[in-house]
């Protein structure tokens, strides 16, 4: 398969694109063109900002923001193989399918309809209908979401409720540990000390 | 091919998106034209004013150069309707206040009102700005005024004589070392300078005079033209300004004179970037002093 091939079967043949990264796992390509996402959406997002503020020297400005591009870029591919091998080795402790490599390509190549979002949005707020773009992002974004799910079940060979548990679990566990210690706290600590 | 052209279709729309997104972020102003809006510019002038760019070295200063680009951007623009300046700062150079107001006089006569926000001090060649201005609102603690021009000089010879050094001068007149730091100066040349300095503050007082014709008695200003200060509030009563408020209150004033609606998009012309810092903080001639000993200053 061509990387054009590829970007196609993201877009409207997704299962068997997922199946055919998984197996062959194309790191180089899939982590480029994670980048290239990435990228194009924060020039995209920057432009909104500019677009969208009240005032435009007041904006968090200029420089810092690609500096803070850079560290993000950096701290993402760190977060995509972190999730990545977590999420294999969480298979392998349920369901015992593992998988760590062929799951970080699907999750690569999974974001590329985010790169529609933005762009889409930035059209609408030209238009004057900013509503509309914001509805385009959010469809985005859940077409990223669908695909990571997807990913999962086809890069560990899993059922499609396997792998949407699988996906929640890591938020689950976070929102679980998070109430936990908020019932801690609440029970060793008064309200009102004194 | 239906791939290639699938592809190839949003990877178009992608890079059109692409590219208009990159020319509003490398100009603002494109924002406003794209979505055909009104715009209130905002110039800033923090710090002494003189020639000398912000550094990490000198410190905070007001680049006469710089805002007057700003100002004449603000003047080309077309969908800048209306002008705030926001003032904090107590003064600098005589040349940098005089060019300053010079511009702001100039992009007035383009139409385009002009409405000078006072921040914590807007004194002396501050104040001077101020007056290039259509309407002038500052906060009732700013301190204002200082209507004066002052030169200074040090005279070092006491100090040079106990290091032992002594300046040897070759000048082609008799007052080409005029102020001159080694010796006393001469009752001539202080009479030079002194006159130097009422010219200056003549300028001064006719420039406050033709920015608050009508505003305020001609005569009352030259009893309150002594360098003194004030606050916002006396300024009022005085009439050096024309009401109290902030800075939204500034913006809002420059949206009614200009007749444009309260949505109008507001953007800071000469907002600072980081790199400016960075690269004037590190440029070598910083490291030396570039003031002369003695300047001309409002």
């Amino acid at each position: 398969m061509s990387l054009i091939d590829i970007i196609y079967g993201i877009f409207f043949d997704p299962v068997p694109t997922l199946q055919y990264l998984a197996r062959e796992k194309p790191l180089l390509s899939g982590l480029l063109v994670y980048l290239v996402v990435f990228v194009f959406n924060l020039i995209i997002n920057r432009g909104l900002t500019t677009l969208d503020s009240e005032i435009a020297g007041f904006i968090p400005d200029g420089n810092f923001i690609w500096i803070f591009a850079g560290l993000g870029i950096i701290l993402s591919f760190f977060i995509l193989a972190v999730i990545a091998g977590l999420l294999s080795l969480l298979s392998e402790i349920f369901y015992q399918r593992g998988n760590a490599s062929g799951l970080l390509v699907c999750l690569s190549f999974a974001v590329i309809p985010g790169v529609l979002g933005p762009p889409l949005q930035y059209g609408a707020t030209l238009l004057g209908v900013s509503w509309l773009g914001i509805i385009f992002s959010l469809i985005a974004v859940i077409w990223v979401l669908v695909l990571q799910v997807l990913s999962l079940r086809e890069a560990l060979e899993l059922q499609t409720g396997q792998a949407v548990l699988l996906f929640i679990l890591p938020g689950l566990f976070v929102v679980l540990l998070l109430l936990g210690l908020i019932f801690i706290v609440a029970k060793t600590m008064p309200l009102f000390p004194g | 091919m239906r791939k290639g052209l699938a592809v190839g279709l949003i990877l178009v729309f992608l890079i059109i998106m692409g590219v208009l997104s990159v020319r509003v972020v490398n100009k603002p102003d494109n924002a406003a034209s794209l979505k055909g809006s009104a715009v209130v510019g905002v110039i800033e002038i923090n710090g002494v004013l003189g020639g000398e760019a912000t550094s990490l070295l000198t410190g905070s200063s007001a680049d006469s150069s710089r805002i007057m680009k700003a100002i004449r951007t603000a003047a080309k623009r077309p969908d800048i309707k209306a002008v705030v300046v926001r003032i904090n700062s107590p003064g600098g150079t005589a040349v940098a206040a005089q060019e300053i107001g010079i511009e702001l006089d100039k992009l007035r006569k383009t139409g385009k009102p002009v409405v000078t926000s006072m921040g914590d001090v807007c004194a002396s060649g501050g104040y001077w700005i101020a007056c290039s201005s259509d309407y002038i609102i500052a906060n009732g603690t700013t301190l204002t005024g200082s209507i004066g021009a002052i030169m200074e000089t040090t005279n070092l010879q006491g100090l040079y004589d106990k290091l032992g050094i002594r300046q040897e001068v070759f000048k082609s007149g008799e007052h080409k070392d005029i102020g001159s730091s080694s010796r006393e100066i001469t009752p001539q040349e202080r009479e030079i300078l002194q006159a130097v300095v009422s010219d200056s503050y003549t300028q001064f007082l006719d420039q406050v005079k033709r920015g608050r014709n009508g505003k305020i008695n001609l005569k009352e200003i030259e009893d309150i033209a002594d360098g003194r200060v004030f606050t916002g509030e006396t300024a009022l009563q005085i009439g050096l300004v024309d009401s109290l408020g902030n800075y939204y209150d500034a913006i809002k004033q420059a949206q009614v004179m200009a007749k444009i609606p309260e949505e109008s998009r507001i953007e800071v012309i000469n907002a600072e970037k980081l790199w400016d810092s960075f690269i004037l903080g590190t440029r070598a001639s910083r490291l030396l002093p570039t003031q002369n000993l003695w300047q001309l200053k409002y």
